[in-house]
């Protein structure tokens, strides 16, 4: 069976009914919540997590990832109305797409970012197809010494590109690993760190742990301000796009993607820096590079392309090596471990309807997205007058509900509110909490392929370098973690001459 | 923000030595290999030196302002955390669409202060979601409490 006869099926499953219902609901909750400000698509597919446990698991992933890949386009209608990003990832669109909105040009905004979104979207499920494939042919020969590479190499990287403090990134997923060591030893079955409590024996559940560290802190700390910004007024006729934006941006589209789809590739890089990273680029790149940060078309068509490739190019890696890409990856992979699956080389070839139905779903999950971004946009924006406040609680009652749902115990909720806690406060410290989820998500994996892989060398640390996939990948994390080092005192460097100078 | 990443650090070595504590019994090497003390002590090991680095960090950099709520902000979110809590205590009593009622109403009329009418039908409205997604559709055993829904 060829990849197309596998990706046919895989629209058979998409386009039937219930298909096409779990990707609508699943786009539509994505969109929601990416306009929402104070709340992301992670805390979305979190707060999902417990009802998705009643679906088979197709159904499951396609609606989770429609989230996902929704929640990129939501982002951008509170970017540009509200100058307030949906969510991380939409920073450079609000800063841009606001001032375009101030001169009336909103919809313009509002349309390239759907259509540069859209391009990106349905590009990269493309690329997708094409790298899960090859990447699962590749991992085929992976065993423990790389794998445990491969996961710390995802740790490490989450600390050089996320955030400007890699020495916070690397605390946190220290801290989720220490999370994930909670309970009992999965090679051997000794008790760690339960200090006598029957409950920590399984150790803690990551749904308790997403809910409260995404949707229970987000919307607490969201309830600290009150919003009260009006939405700039926009109708359907606004949204029109004249020939001249389009020429003008259409480059941006397509680079956006590619460097979009390229950051969402590595592991620990996420929509947000494939966003900046995208921008930055396109200011190289464009006609009129005194645009940006003004109101440059091209800018918010370039980060809005980006943050949407790059969920396509999380994937594969999730996908073929189970190696989550992002933090929205790391849901659905402990989603999928949820369902009992296990994503990883194997996947491909033992669940091929899974993957490629997630994959025919994407193409339909776009198309309806740019149908809800297009004409339906006013619709949107009109809704965006629903004060915040009124959301807030409901979404903390959905949260306690779903807890408990989960597993039908209130020391779930408990788990969940004090995770809600911890979420609130690292969020006041500036303490990033996508590596300590992306550590919890990849600990059980990083913990066994070490061990096996010690055990394999009988003891010998040297099995990382003579096995040459393990040592490049050695030479990888050993960079990813000097890279953000020399970075940071060059600029120390750089900001000390300026200083001196006089 | 630099007294609050010390104040971070801290925690985090008190947490690696709380890994190193929790874990007394248990091998860092049996026999054969790995034992169930080599992953908690390498991860101690590891946090402690970056909380050490990031003390050092915070002594050199000017760092922002950290984002501290007002008071009234404060208000909201101490009494928001109060209503969870009082979530929490109530549901097995009053079973969780009563008091997923009760708790949006609360919220929105003590702590966000709302007139009275939308803050009802939001109460309405999202406990009727609740009952419709995880007691109608998922068929979810939540408790009913003394009201019987």
């Amino acid at each position: 069976m060829t990849s197309f006869d596998l990706l046919w099926q895989g629209f058979g499953v998409a386009a039937s009914p219930s298909g096409i219902l779990a990707v609508f609901i699943g786009v539509l909750i994505g969109q929601v919540v990416g306009a929402l400000p104070g709340i992301g698509p992670a805390a979305g597919m979190a707060l999902l997590l417990p009802v998705t446990f009643g679906m088979p698991p197709t159904a499951a992933v396609m609606m989770l990832a429609g989230i996902l890949y929704g929640g990129m386009y939501g982002g951008t209608i509170t970017s540009v109305l509200i100058n307030v990003p949906g969510e991380s990832s939409s920073v450079m669109t609000a800063v841009d797409g606001h001032q375009l909105a101030r001169r009336g040009r909103a919809g313009a905004a509002l349309s390239i970012a759907a259509i540069g979104s859209f391009i990106a979207g349905v590009g990269g499920t493309v690329a997708l197809a094409f790298a899960a494939v090859a990447l699962s042919t590749i991992a085929l020969r992976f065993n423990a010494p790389e794998f445990f590479l491969l996961a710390l190499l995802g740790l490490t990287s989450s600390a050089s590109l996320g955030g400007d403090s890699p020495v916070k990134s690397l605390l946190m997923a220290a801290f989720g690993l220490m999370i994930a060591l909670v309970g009992t030893d999965p090679l051997l079955g000794n008790l760690r760190l339960t200090f006598g409590s029957a409950h920590l024996v399984e150790g803690f559940d990551f749904l308790p742990l997403a809910i409260g560290i995404f949707g229970i802190a987000e919307v607490l700390v969201s309830l600290e301000r009150t919003h009260n910004e009006q939405p700039i007024v926009m109708r359907l006729r606004d949204m029109w796009l004249t020939g001249r934006e389009w020429a003008e941006s259409r480059m941006a589209v397509l680079r956006g993607s590619v460097v979009g789809f390229a950051v969402g590739l590595m592991p620990g890089a996420g929509a947000t820096v494939a966003a900046f990273l995208a921008y930055v680029i396109e200011r190289r790149f464009s006609r009129h590079p005194e645009r940006f940060g003004k109101g440059a078309l091209d800018g918010v068509a370039a980060a809005e392309s980006a943050n949407n490739a790059s969920v396509s190019g999380a994937l594969a890696p999730m996908l073929a090596l189970g190696i989550p890409g992002s933090t929205g990856t790391s849901v659905l992979l402990a989603a999928l471990i949820l369902q009992g699956i296990r994503p990883g080389p194997m996947l491909m070839t033992q669940e091929p309807v899974l993957v490629w139905s997630l994959i025919a779903s994407m193409f339909i999950g776009n198309v309806i997205l740019l149908v809800l971004n297009l004409p339906l946009a006013p619709v949107f924006a009109s809704l965006l007058r629903i004060p915040y406040a009124y959301l807030a609680p409901g979404i903390l009652a959905v949260s306690l509900v779903g807890a408990y749902a989960s597993t039908l115990s209130f020391y779930t909720v408990v788990v969940a509110i004090g995770f809600g806690v911890v979420g609130y406060l690292m969020i006041k410290a500036d303490l990033p909490r996508a590596p300590l989820v992306l550590a919890v998500v990849l600990a059980p994996l990083l913990e066994s392929s070490l061990r096996q892989a010690l055990l394999l060398s009988l003891g010998s640390p040297l099995i990382f370098v003579e096995r040459p996939i393990a040592a490049v990948l050695l030479a990888l994390v050993a960079v990813s973690i000097v890279l953000p080092v020399a970075l940071m005192l060059r600029r120390r460097q750089a900001s000390r001459r300026l200083a001196e100078a006089p | 923000m630099k007294r609050l990443d010390i104040a971070s650090a801290a925690v985090m070595l008190v947490l690696a030595a709380l890994v190193v504590a929790g874990t007394p019994e248990l091998d860092f090497w049996d026999e054969v290999g790995p034992g169930s003390r080599f992953m908690p002590a390498w991860v101690a090991g590891v946090t402690a030196v970056l909380s050490l680095l990031l003390m050092l960090e915070a002594r050199r950099r000017a760092g922002e302002p950290v984002d501290w709520p007002d008071r009234a902000g404060l208000r909201r979110v101490a009494s928001t955390f109060a209503g969870i809590i009082a979530f929490v205590l109530a549901a097995p009593w009053l079973g969780f669409v009563v008091t997923t009622a009760l708790f949006v109403v609360a919220l929105l009329l003590i702590v966000e202060r709302r007139p009275l009418l939308p803050s009802l039908v939001s109460g309405v409205v999202t406990a009727a979601l609740v009952h419709a997604i995880f007691i109608a559709w998922l068929s979810i055993a939540l408790p009913k409490g003394i009201l019987g829904v």
